[in-house]
């Protein structure tokens, strides 16, 4: 068969092949089950069970997960360049925002994640440490509000927080995948 | 305006208001969206899945679930159709038991390809049953990378992406499918 | 389905039979370029990968109970081997070991398996686990080997390696050129030859190099809480700066001064020429900057 008569067959097959049977009624039922939440959040449904969803709010409630932010506006010194009163308000800006992005973020607690053995431990080692940095630089920082270095540090920090959460949910989306 | 023209706009329009409807919750606008791309996604993820009707069939609910839980995201600046295919299209190509069913599906295959097909009253359709079972035959990568370039036009890049494959490696895909497919066709004892 | 039993599926480009194996062993070999690109996944168990001077690749090992096929291409240049398990929880250990042209590139994947590469020379090597760890001892252009809570190690020479772990430990050697190693939690050990850009980070692990900076060169370290110590040539020009919020200082290079408003301490210091950038951050961690 020459490659042109096999081009014509392919593009002579049908786009749309209609199921042997309604789809809808098993679509429809498993839309109740699923929040449609408020879009105007734009949450990532991650939970898929009631269970999972409690054990989410128990992370939650346990300060498991969520960080904490800068809690004093920056007080501008004197002797502070017009560049550093410029980079202390993106960092305030940038809390709000790191706020906002790990609140949607709003990963499970691991029992969805089918991960092996030590992990789970190892990886809430790591988080708890990123959180043990968070609140040492936070209590530096409600002493030192405008020293740069210590701002610098935070959005380190920051950066190094969204990073592990994104692997996190790389992790359970190929974990996901794959059950 | 042609009346051709007309219509179109008119379905876009309608298919909007669909759209923002379903996306506020409303599942009877989700319905509509349903009827109105069901066969379209059903051909595409039946011809992914090697034929397998069961698993075409989750694929398309899941698809839609899928859809349904993300509408929020779709901006509108891609057709909702478009949005919806690529989402399928994820679906499907995240799902590995396609790829784990192909040793099984073989023998079954065959019943479900007519069955699927029936109806089809055209002169062509023996070929055509022919070459959608030779299609549903071929390696899951092969077979991927055919249906999405062949018959539902992506490009390759696009196919590299989806898949995560290289776009050479797309190419060569495709190649090799076109060539399994014409060796099934000449003699169909071959595998 | 046949249980029990194993269907390896080769590619019809392979031209190999297809063959029915009466228990869960492996022995397969293909003829493959000496450049060739090889690609390999498995879920959990071992990968190994060694090279050899032919041109051909052999895969021998053991499969899980739980394995439903192996699924594999291959061409002339090129050989993709993929473990496919009935279901993906309750997954056997499978070991494969595979044999390849030193030449060869590979890309290696898993999730809890670990996988050992070694004995290659080639352009590149890509290795990612989950939970398992990864060791690399081979001379490549350029390395990327990642694990979230393994260890990752490279033993060899390499002109660019990235290195990435979560929990796990970081230990490369014999590396130089364009470094990137990070983790969160795990120690950092790098013993490297001349760094053109390196960027080191953790946020508690220790970070310990030892090594030198090209004349214009970039070496970045950074931890939060973790200590970090440098060892360099004391011949070694370049622009040296350090700053600590409440981690001691010490240098061999230059001096250390205190912050003037509030704590923290730091030092900057010009030796030769100047060209180089050595640039050591920690929040609560110790910086020790020493000649070798």
């Amino acid at each position: 068969m020459k490659e042109s008569e096999l081009q014509n067959a392919i593009d002579s097959l049908p786009s749309n092949i209609k199921p042997q049977r309604d789809l809808w009624p098993g679509i429809n039922a498993r839309l109740g089950s699923v929040e449609k939440g408020d879009h105007a959040h734009h949450k990532t449904v991650w939970w898929r069970t009631p269970a999972m969803a409690a054990a989410v709010l128990l992370a939650l409630t346990g300060g498991i997960f969520i960080g904490r932010g800068l809690d004093t506006s920056p007080a501008f010194e004197p002797s502070q360049t017009v560049l550093e009163y410029a980079f202390l308000g993106t960092v305030a800006a940038t809390e709000r925002e790191y706020q906002a992005a790990f609140r949607e973020l709003v990963p499970l607690d691991y029992s969805g994640l089918q991960l092996e053995g030590a992990e789970p431990d190892a990886l809430r080692g790591s988080w708890e440490d990123l959180l043990q940095t968070e609140t040492s630089l936070l209590a530096a920082l409600r002493e030192y509000p405008s020293n740069i270095y210590l701002n610098e540090k935070l959005l380190d920090l920051r950066s190094q927080q969204l990073q592990f959460v994104k692997q996190l949910a790389l992790l359970e989306q190929s974990n996901w995948r794959r059950t | 305006m042609t009346s051709w023209q007309q219509d179109k706009s008119e379905l876009s329009a309608t298919e909007n208001r669909w759209v923002d409807r379903a996306r506020d919750g409303d599942r009877l606008a989700f319905e509509q969206l349903y009827r109105s791309h069901c066969d379209r996604i059903h051909a595409l993820c039946w011809r992914m899945c090697g034929g397998d009707r069961a698993l075409a069939e989750d694929m398309v609910q899941e698809a839609f679930v899928r859809a349904w839980n993300k509408l929020h995201l779709f901006r509108g600046d891609s057709k909702f159709g478009t949005w919806l295919h690529r989402l399928a299209v994820n679906v499907v190509l995240s799902d590995r038991r396609i790829r784990v069913k192909r040793l099984q599906r073989e023998q079954e295959m065959g019943d479900d390809v007519e069955r699927t097909l029936m109806g089809d009253r055209d002169v062509y359709a023996g070929l055509r049953k022919d070459l959608e079972a030779a299609i549903a035959g071929l390696p899951e990568r092969a077979r991927s990378v055919l249906v999405l370039y062949d018959i539902e036009g992506y490009q390759h890049n696009e196919i590299a992406e989806m898949t995560g494959m290289a776009v050479g490696s797309s190419k060569a895909q495709l190649h090799r499918a076109r060539k399994l497919i014409r060796e099934v066709l000449k003699d169909p004892e071959t595998k | 389905m046949n249980t029990g039993k194993l269907k390896i599926v080769a590619a019809l480009l392979a031209l190999a039979p297809l063959s029915l194996l009466a228990d869960e062993s492996v022995d397969e070999r293909w003829e493959i370029s000496a450049n060739a690109s090889i690609s390999i996944e498995n879920i959990a168990g071992e990968i190994v990968i060694e090279g050899w001077d032919k041109k051909e690749a052999w895969l021998t090992g053991e499969l899980g109970d739980s394995v439903e096929e192996l699924e594999i291409s291959a061409s002339g240049n090129s050989l993709r081997i993929d473990v496919l398990n009935r279901s993906e929880r309750n997954v056997d250990s499978t070991e494969l070991k595979l044999m390849v042209p030193n030449g060869a590139n590979v890309e290696a994947s898993a999730v809890s398996a670990d996988i050992n590469v070694s004995g290659l020379s080639n352009e590149k090597l890509t290795a990612s686990s989950v939970s398992g760890d990864v060791e690399v001892e081979i001379s490549s252009q350029r390395v990327s080997i990642e694990s979230v809570s393994g260890n990752v190690e490279f033993d060899g020479e390499t002109a660019r390696i990235s290195a990435e772990s979560v929990s796990g430990d970081v230990e490369l050697s014999g590396v130089s050129g364009d470094i990137s190693a990070t983790t969160v939690s795990g120690e950092m050990e790098l013993r490297a030859g001349v760094i053109e850009n390196g960027k080191l980070e953790t946020v508690s692990g220790d970070i310990t190099v030892s090594g030198e900076v090209s004349a214009n060169g970039k070496l970045r370290a950074e931890s939060m809480s973790g200590d970090v110590g440098l060892s360099l040539p004391s011949s070694q020009p370049g622009t040296f700066k350090a700053q600590s919020f409440s981690g001691r200082i010490s240098t061999d290079f230059g001096s250390v001064k205190s912050e003037k408003h509030g704590p923290g301490s730091h030092l900057k210091h010009v030796a030769g020429n100047g060209g180089a950038e050595i640039r050591v951050e920690s929040f609560s961690g110790n910086i020790k900057l020493i000649h070798d």
